[in-house]
């Protein structure tokens, strides 16, 4: 099946038993609730899906890192402890490593965040964007600071983050 | 010598926002120290208006509840030094604030401030009777159409019933070559039905759906008219008497001619 999609070879496939996410967890991200999900025992460094758009006024708070299927529309907020992916448009608020942590990134397809936090250090977006870029980019802090570059060649392998 | 005022209309999708936003900017222009407040918890819209939505850091409840300082949740213009806006929340809603908390709120920022401007939710309830809780007066918004002045009609209803005695009316979105058809309401229909003072009217105007898309209000450009009516009010607010603008500009050389000569189109 997977020869059938890909040029790549599989010579193993991992089937570890994964943590299962619990019931609670789920019912909290798929109603976006703004209490945490339950999931404490979790660390930082493991990474929840969560398919689908935030909208204006939705907020998403996870004690993982987080990998977002969909958009973050402006006025919508994502809140992790860990690391955020936004395999989409990141328009809204990302707060990566909202405990404090300051080796967590932010990594969006289409980056046009409202702001982006990091830890404890705050960057807002200039007045104007230019057009829309449509490069991956990745925020992370580089001497206090937030600085966002493109994902290139080899780039990340200079990249200190949390993993 | 502070005053407190909301800017409310009932109906939503009238202006409040957008004039709550002139009328900021405008007091500023005038050398006040303003303060707008967006009281649409959940829906708000004032920061992205005024394009201050990427500074936003805390907001309305946060200081209601306690999470920051009042001083921390104030964000200053890119403009006007003199003008500040405390956001609201969006993540939450309206019974997330209290009309005890807001009147106390506005008591406590008439002390650094000339002027507190409130911005009204759409709507008579939870949000409407936390904004007007701390007004001194009102400004209500409408446009000439039976439904918004229908629903204008009914806060004033409520307003007097809170024992608000000072409101103003603004009539947004005049045209008026509709009005010279006969197809639209004239301020004059508009302040019969309602019988309340009027503070100003503001034509329709596409200028101004581009400068909010802009995030800089139409009151800075003073050349276009619609800027200048808006300044108008804020010079009524402040207890100037200012005479009221003639509307007619829109009208061609060639019409005013025949206006002229008593031809009737």
């Amino acid at each position: 099946m997977i020869h059938e999609l890909t040029d790549m070879e599989v010579f193993c496939i991992v089937d570890e038993k994964m943590p299962i996410v619990s019931p609670e967890s789920l019912m909290a991200m798929a109603n976006l609730t703004k209490e945490r999900a339950p999931m404490g025992h979790f660390p930082k460094e493991v990474a929840v899906f969560h398919q689908g758009t935030l909208r204006s006024g939705q907020e998403l708070n996870m004690d993982t890192g987080i990998v977002i299927l969909g958009d973050i529309n402006p006025g919508a907020k994502v809140t992790a402890k860990g690391n955020i992916v936004v395999l989409g448009s990141l328009k809204g608020y990302a707060h990566a490593g909202c405990d404090g942590e300051r080796q967590a990134c932010v990594i969006a397809l289409n980056m046009q965040p409202t702001q982006i936090r990091i830890g404890d250090v705050i960057a807002r977006s200039p007045d104007k964007f230019e057009e829309s870029r449509t490069v991956a980019q990745i925020a992370f802090i580089e001497d206090d600071r937030i600085v966002i570059d493109h994902i290139e060649g080899n780039i990340h392998k200079d990249f200190k983050i949390l993993n | 010598m502070s005053e407190c005022i909301v800017i409310t209309s009932g109906k939503g999708g009238v202006g409040k926002t957008t004039t709550s936003a002139n009328i900021g900017i405008g007091l500023a222009m005038l050398g006040k120290k303003v303060i707008l407040i967006d009281a649409d918890i959940g829906l708000r819209n004032l920061d992205v208006v005024l394009g201050l939505e990427n500074r936003i850091v805390y907001n309305l409840v946060d200081v209601v509840e306690g999470n920051c300082r009042l001083k921390q949740a104030l964000i200053k213009d890119k403009k006007f030094p003199e003008l500040f806006l405390l956001p609201a929340a969006q993540t939450r809603d309206k019974d997330a604030v209290s009309p005890e908390q807001m009147k106390e709120l506005c008591e406590n920022l008439k002390e650094d401030f000339d002027y507190v401007i409130i911005d009204c939710p759409a709507g008579i309830e939870q949000g409407f009777k936390n904004a007007i809780a701390g007004a001194d007066r009102a400004i209500i918004v409408t446009t000439p159409e039976i439904s918004a002045i229908r629903d204008a009609d009914r806060i004033i209803g409520l307003l007097e019933a809170n024992e608000m005695k000072d409101h103003r009316l603004i009539v947004n979105r005049l045209r008026t070559d509709m009005i010279k058809r006969g197809d639209m309401m004239s301020v004059e229909d508009v302040i019969d039905i309602l019988a309340i003072d009027l503070i100003g009217a503001i034509p329709d105007d596409e200028n101004i759906v581009i400068s909010t898309n802009n995030g800089e209000p139409i009151v800075i450009n003073q050349d276009v008219l619609s800027g200048k009516a808006y300044l108008n009010i804020c010079k009524r607010v402040m207890g100037e008497d200012v005479p009221y603008l003639d509307l007619n500009v829109n009208v061609s050389f060639f019409k005013k001619l025949r206006n002229i000569m008593g031809i009737n189109n």
